[in-house]
């Protein structure tokens, strides 16, 4: 059973924006699969890319990724499915141990983690995220360390939920654990401390919350409460889908915990992400860009500003420039200064003109040297 | 009056220490230890978590001075996530593990003068999430131990 029961083929980089050394990197491994089914997994992994680049904010980011695809051939086809949750009973022999029905549940699809580790750290070890495609259409897949989904139809959404959790840290925003109508108990209010993960909250303070740069003046906070904590909130969205603000209901908790919008795919499968877990997932993967944006900030209109920076930063740094955000903005800068520090540091200094009659937003960019 | 730019993302360290864990329960094992010429991504901030709760892991100094942490998703499956995609179902729900066993990774910066790695959680059971997380499991990580140093 196990890695007895197929080989490691071998590694191609299917998407490449450089070395592997220098890049963010997704790897995608095969399970189920025989040796004369490789190709099959080869288209089927060129579509969850093309899924991976139609997502926001992957597309803009997709010059700082690689994504690589190891080829595991298996004895046999398919995954194991236990007669005990209703399976057919196949126990095909895998490279990965692919199985339904883990913990009683059919649909919990599992592959032997520390055998991906063992392929992984031997094939490509600079992977910052791991899939793994089970050649089976029925529904089914897990997260944790190691992303599995099957090819059933929407199955390759897990593996973009599981990518939030594994490779941004996001958390779960859904507000049950077990479900809407499981009739749990112990989920009805959050109590606990403010959790690390970036996409959800127990604070509703419109002064204090962790993504109050993006809740607009006009939204109000909380933006929605559950009226009945025993329960999920069955209301709509009172708001426009884009408006971020702090949603009751989070955190596997009825009431008491907070998400940014009213949905996203860290919620519900099949969702965008939403703009707390787009603008994380931005932070993470831009310094592997060429250039990146370092830093957001406003100027009011007609006004002349300079702005420093202080970098000690691996290995240098290079100003690309100022990119406006705000629609119509004039503005113009100076060359940026420059001046080696004696503590190894550099500090940068640009001066820059708002000649718009509005506040502008603007990016500066940078790329390393 | 000048105004001081917001801090830049920091440029990604180039050299990670690929930390390969094996847990049992609570029973955590650094089974791996792998110099790995990448990138990483930039440090999140090492101050102010005190009372949170969730995962994450720090890097300190000889001076048990923390220079990197990351807070990522519980690794240790004390409950697992499920998928449906019948629309009679969540599309997703949490069932809870009687015998969390499993495999992760965690990567480093391969920085010399920091080699002890901090595992930080609530308590490892369903009803501990919300609970502050505390420092859990901790190694310092020798030379002898990792595979492919760059000398």
């Amino acid at each position: 059973m196990g890695a007895g029961d197929g080989q490691v083929v071998g590694t191609t980089q299917i998407v490449d924006h450089g070395a592997a050394s220098q890049k963010w990197n997704l790897v995608i491994l095969s399970e189920g699969y025989k040796a004369a089914e490789l190709t099959k997994f080869h288209t089927d992994c060129a579509n969850f890319v093309a899924t991976m680049f139609a997502t926001p904010p992957f597309d803009e980011l997709w010059c700082g990724m690689n994504v690589f695809r190891i080829d595991v051939s298996s004895t046999d086809s398919g995954a194991k499915d236990p007669t005990a949750c209703g399976g057919t009973g196949a126990n095909p022999k895998t490279y990965f141990d692919a199985s339904f029905c883990n913990n009683g549940i059919q649909r919990l699809l599992e592959v032997n983690t520390s055998t991906v580790h063992t392929v992984v750290n031997a094939q490509l070890p600079q992977a910052h995220m791991i899939m793994v495609v089970v050649n089976s259409t029925e529904y089914g897949g897990s997260g944790g360390d190691v992303a599995t989904f099957s090819l059933a139809s929407g199955a390759n959404e897990i593996g973009l939920h599981e990518m939030g959790h594994t490779a941004f840290g996001f958390a779960d925003e859904y507000e049950y654990y077990a479900g809407c109508g499981s009739g749990e108990t112990g989920h009805d209010k959050y109590t606990g401390g403010e959790p690390t993960q970036p996409n959800v909250t127990a604070n509703a303070n419109r002064a204090t919350n962790k993504w109050r740069d993006l809740i607009a003046a006009a939204t109000p906070m909380p933006t929605t409460t559950n009226k009945d904590c025993t329960k999920c909130d069955p209301q709509s969205n009172p708001f426009s889908a884009s408006t971020v603000g702090a949603y009751e209901g989070a955190f596997y908790n009825h009431c008491g915990a907070y998400r940014p919008q009213f949905t996203c795919r860290m919620r519900a499968l099949g969702n965008p992400y939403c703009a707390v877990c787009q603008r994380v997932i931005r932070q993470t993967i831009s310094p592997f860009m060429a250039s990146w944006t370092w830093g957001t900030n406003t100027i009011g209109a007609g006004q002349t500003q300079r702005w420093w920076l202080s970098w000690s930063g691996y290995p240098g740094l290079e100003w690309v420039g100022v990119q406006p955000v705000t629609p119509g903005a004039e503005l113009d800068w100076d060359t940026p200064g420059m001046q080696k520090n004696a503590d190894g540091s550099t500090l940068y200094w640009i001066t820059v003109r708002n000649k718009s009659s509005v506040t502008v937003t603007f990016h500066f960019r940078g790329s390393a040297l | 009056m000048p105004q001081v730019a917001q801090p830049p993302e920091a440029r990604p360290y180039n050299r990670a220490l690929r930390l390969t864990f094996e847990y049992e329960g609570s029973n955590v094992k650094l089974v791996s230890t792998q110099s790995v010429e990448m990138l990483l991504p930039p440090t999140q901030s090492l101050e102010g978590h005190e009372d949170q709760t969730g995962f994450w892991f720090t890097l300190s100094n000889a001076q048990g001075k923390a220079v990197y942490r990351r807070a990522i998703h519980q690794p240790i499956a004390y409950d697992r996530e499920v998928f449906s995609n019948d629309p009679k179902n969540p599309s997703v729900q949490r069932v809870p593990v009687d015998k969390p066993k499993g495999t992760f990774v965690v990567l480093v910066p391969d920085v010399q003068e920091a080699r002890t790695v901090q595992l930080f959680s609530h308590p490892l059971t369903v009803a501990g999430r919300g609970q502050a997380a505390r420092e859990f499991a901790r190694f310092t990580i020798t030379s002898e131990q990792i595979k492919g140093e760059k000398k």
